[in-house]
C-alpha cells in the first residue's frame, strides 16, 4: 500500500497547489478552469473577502483535525498489538456490527441494486425492449408488411382466367357506380 | 485561398483516393487508404486556425449543379460543424488504423468504401443546399450498409437490412418535407432553389403544413440520434457491425440526427419545437434515453451491446441540451457529441482489440486480466471514466454544461437527469470490475498480449483528446461561442439578450 499512497500523496500535493490560499501570495487557477462558460456567473458570485486570521484560523483547523486523527487512530488501534487479519479473533456482539459496517452494503443491495438490477434486466430490456418495441413494433412492422405481400399474393396467380374475372368485376361495379 | 477549396477538397479527395484503392491490388488497399486518410485529416486541420468564430458561415464553395432545378453545390462551415468535420477526419485514419489485423476478407472493397463514407459523412455536415444534404446523408447510409453486412459479425445481415430500412424510412419523409419546402418557396416568391439560406428565410408563413414538415424531419433526426423508443436498430448495428464499423456509426453517424436538429428542424419551424406540447414530448423522451439506456446498458451481458445502450443514454443528453437552448446547454450539447464520438471510439476499439484476441463480446468471458493486458486495463480504465464524465476529463465538461444550462429552462426533467451520470457509473464501474479486476479464473484469458504498438497509436490521439477537452476546454468552446448563441437568437428573439445571463 506504500506505493499507491506515495502517489496520492503527491496528486493531493499537486492538487492543492493549483489553489494556494491569499495568505501565502497564490494562484487562483482553478477559478478559471470553465471560461468562458462561466463568465456570465463570475460576477453574481459575492466576492468573500478573507481576512488573514480567518485564513490561518482554517489552516489551523485543518491541520489539528489531522493531527487529532493520527494521533486518535495510534491511540486506539495500538499499532504493535495489532495481529494479521486472519489469526484475529472473531468480533462479537456490537464489534460484529462494525465489523460489518453496520450491513449498509447488504440492506443497499437488497433494497436498491437488486430490484433495479431486476427490473432493468427483466422488465425494461427483455420485456419493454426486446419484446415490445424491437419484437412487436420493428419486426411487427416488418411481418405485418410480409403478410400483407403474403395476402396479396393469390392475386398473381398468372392464370389469364382469374385476371379476367377480376376484370369483369371491376367493369361491372364501375359501370354500377356510374349508373346510380 | 485555402478558404475556397478545402471543404471541396476534403469531398472530393477521399473518392478520388476511393478509386485508386479499387484499381489497386488488395494487399496494398491499406496502406493507400490510410495514407489518403491522414491526408484528409491534414488538409483539415488548418480549419482549426483559420476559422474565425464570430465569422457565421464560412469556407463557403458555390457552383452552380443542376441550374434547372435550383440545384447547388454550396458548402460551408460554422462553429456547429466544425468539429464534426474536424471529429470525422481525425476518427478515420484511427478506424482504417483500427482495422489493419481485423478486416482480413475482401480489403479492397473495405477500404474504399470507408473512403467513400468519409465523403458522405463530411459532405452531410458541410452541404448548406437541401438536396445536396439529401444526396450526402443517402451516400453514407449505403456504404455502411455493406460494412455491417460484409465484414460483420454472425448476425451482420438481420442487422445490416434492419439498420438501412429504418434509416432509410425517416430519411425519405425528410426528402418529401424537403420538397414542400422548395415548392412553397417557389410558389410564394417565383424563385426555385434548394439553398439553405433562401429556404431558411421563406419557411415562414407555412402554417399548420410545418407540423408535417416538422415531423417529417423529426422521424429522419430522431431515428439517427437515435430518440426512445425508435433506438433498437442502434443495440444491433453497433454490436454486428466490425470495430471501425461500430466506431464510426458512434463517433460520426449518431450525431447526424442531433446535427440536423442543430441545423434544420429548429431553425425551419421555431414556433413548432418551441410548442409547449413538443418540448414536453421532446425532453421526456430524452429523459427517458437518459436513464431507461442507461438502465438496459447495465444489465447487457455483451460489451458492445452495453456501449450500444449507452449512447443512447449520451444522446439523450444532447437533445435536452439542444431543446434547453440556454448558451450553456447548447455548449454542452456540442461538445458532448464531440466527446461521445472520442470516448465511444475508444471503447468500441478497445471492445475490438479484445475481441480479436479471444473472440467474445461477453463481459462474463473475462476478468482479472488487468494482470495479464496492464496497458489494455489502463486505457480502458481512463476511458470508461471519461464516459462516466469524470471531472478531468472530457465528457465531465459537456455533460455539466448541459446540465448546468438546462436547469434553467428544464428544472424538473435536468435534476432526473443527472440521475442518469449516476447510472453510468454503476453501469461502467461494474463492466470495468467484472472485466479486468475480480479473480482470473478463465485459463484462455491467462496468456493474452498486451496491446501492441499500432493498436497505441490508434489508442493514444483519444486519450490526448479525452484529456485536452477534460482539462482546457476553452478553444473548443470559444469556437462554438457564436453559432451557439446564433441559433438561440433564431429561435428566440427575444431572449437574445438575455442568452448569455442567468
Amino acid at each position: 500500500m506504500t506505493g499507491p499512497l506515495l502517489l496520492l500523496g503527491v496528486l493531493s500535493a499537486a492538487g492543492g497547489l493549483i489553489n494556494i490560499p491569499e495568505l501565502y501570495h497564490g494562484n487562483a487557477w482553478l477559478h478559471h478552469w470553465l471560461e468562458p462558460i462561466t463568465q456570465a456567473s463570475t460576477p453574481l458570485l459575492p466576492a468573500v473577502p478573507l481576512s488573514t486570521s480567518t485564513e490561518w484560523l482554517l489552516v489551523g483547523i485543518a491541520v489539528a483535525v489531522a493531527v487529532v486523527g493520527i494521533v486518535g487512530a495510534w491511540q486506539l488501534l495500538k499499532p504493535q498489538a495489532l495481529v494479521p487479519a486472519r489469526s484475529a479473533p472473531e468480533e462479537r456482539g456490537f464489534a460484529r456490527l462494525l465489523r460489518n459496517k453496520w450491513y449498509v452494503d447488504e440492506i443497499y443491495d437488497a433494497l436498491i441494486v437488486r430490484p433495479l438490477v431486476w427490473l432493468s434486466r427483466e422488465v425494461l430490456w427483455k420485456q419493454v425492449d426486446q419484446r415490445a418495441i424491437d419484437g412487436a413494433a420493428v419486426n411487427g412492422a416488418a411481418r405485418g408488411a410480409r403478410a400483407l405481400g403474403w395476402a396479396n399474393r393469390w392475386l398473381q396467380t398468372g392464370q389469364v382466367g382469374v385476371y379476367v374475372t377480376a376484370f369483369v368485376v371491376g367493369v361491372l361495379l364501375i359501370l354500377w357506380r356510374a349508373m346510380s | 485561398m485555402y478558404a475556397r477549396w478545402v471543404l471541396t477538397a476534403l469531398l472530393t479527395w477521399p473518392l478520388l483516393a476511393g478509386l485508386v484503392v479499387l484499381l489497386l491490388p488488395a494487399r496494398l488497399a491499406k496502406y493507400v487508404a490510410l495514407g489518403a486518410s491522414l491526408v484528409e485529416f491534414a488538409i483539415s486541420v488548418p480549419l482549426w486556425w483559420t476559422f474565425a468564430p464570430a465569422g457565421g458561415m464560412q469556407f463557403v464553395a458555390d457552383h452552380t449543379w443542376i441550374a434547372a432545378w435550383g440545384i447547388h453545390f454550396t458548402v460551408g462551415l460554422d462553429g456547429i460543424s466544425l468539429f464534426l468535420v474536424l471529429l470525422t477526419t481525425f476518427l478515420m485514419p484511427l478506424s482504417i488504423l483500427g482495422s489493419w489485423s481485423y478486416i482480413t476478407k475482401r480489403e479492397t472493397g473495405f477500404y474504399t468504401l470507408l473512403l467513400v463514407l468519409t465523403t458522405g459523412m463530411i459532405g452531410v455536415f458541410v452541404a448548406l443546399d437541401l438536396f445536396l444534404f439529401y444526396v450526402m446523408w443517402e451516400v453514407m447510409l449505403i456504404p455502411m450498409y455493406f460494412i455491417i453486412g460484409v465484414w460483420g459479425g454472425d448476425n451482420r445481415l438481420y442487422a445490416a437490412i434492419k439498420f438501412f430500412i429504418y434509416t432509410f424510412f425517416g430519411s425519405l419523409l425528410m426528402l418529401v418535407a424537403i420538397l414542400v419546402l422548395y415548392l412553397h418557396a417557389g410558389q410564394a416568391t417565383g424563385v426555385y432553389s434548394f439553398s439553405y439560406a433562401y429556404l431558411l428565410s421563406n419557411a415562414k408563413d407555412l402554417g399548420p403544413v410545418a407540423w408535417w414538415l416538422f415531423g417529417a424531419f423529426f422521424l429522419a433526426f430522431a431515428i439517427k440520434v437515435p430518440m426512445f423508443p425508435l433506438h433498437t436498430w442502434l443495440p444491433d448495428a453497433h454490436v454486428e457491425a466490425p470495430t471501425a464499423g461500430s466506431v464510426i456509426l458512434a463517433g460520426v453517424l449518431l450525431k447526424m440526427g442531433t446535427y440536423g436538429f442543430l441545423r434544420f428542424a429548429l431553425p425551419f419551424f421555431p414556433a413548432v419545437a418551441l410548442n409547449q406540447s413538443v418540448q414536453l414530448v421532446i425532453v421526456v423522451l430524452s429523459l427517458i434515453g437518459i436513464i431507461y439506456g442507461g438502465l438496459v446498458a447495465m444489465v447487457q451481458p455483451d460489451f458492445k451491446k452495453l456501449i450500444a445502450y449507452s449512447s443512447v443514454a449520451h444522446l439523450g443528453f444532447v437533445m435536452l441540451g439542444i431543446w434547453a437552448l440556454t448558451l450553456q446547454s447548447v455548449q454542452g450539447a456540442l461538445l458532448i457529441m464531440i466527446n461521445h464520438g472520442v470516448s465511444t471510439g475508444a471503447l468500441f476499439f478497445l471492445a475490438g482489440m479484445i475481441y480479436e484476441r479471444r473472440h467474445s463480446r461477453l463481459i462474463e468471458a473475462y476478468g482479472g486480466i488487468a494482470r495479464v493486458v496492464p496497458l489494455f486495463a489502463a486505457i480502458l480504465t481512463i476511458v470508461s471514466l471519461s464516459s462516466i464524465a469524470l471531472p478531468g476529463t472530457n465528457g465531465f465538461v459537456g455533460e455539466f454544461l448541459v446540465l448546468l444550462g438546462s436547469f434553467r429552462t428544464y428544472p424538473i426533467a435536468t435534476a432526473l437527469a443527472t440521475t442518469g451520470v449516476i447510472v453510468a457509473a454503476a453501469y461502467l464501474l461494474t463492466a470495468l470490475q467484472r472485466v479486468i479486476y475480480n479473480p482470473l479464473t478463465n485459463p484462455e484469458n491467462e496468456k493474452l498480449p498486451d496491446l501492441t504498438p499500432r493498436e497505441l497509436a490508434v489508442l493514444i490521439p483519444l486519450l490526448v483528446g479525452i484529456l485536452w477537452v477534460g482539462i482546457y476546454p476553452k478553444p473548443f468552446l470559444q469556437r462554438m461561442e457564436p453559432a451557439a448563441r446564433a441559433l438561440i437568437e433564431q429561435m428566440k428573439p427575444n431572449a437574445a439578450s438575455t442568452a448569455g445571463q442567468p
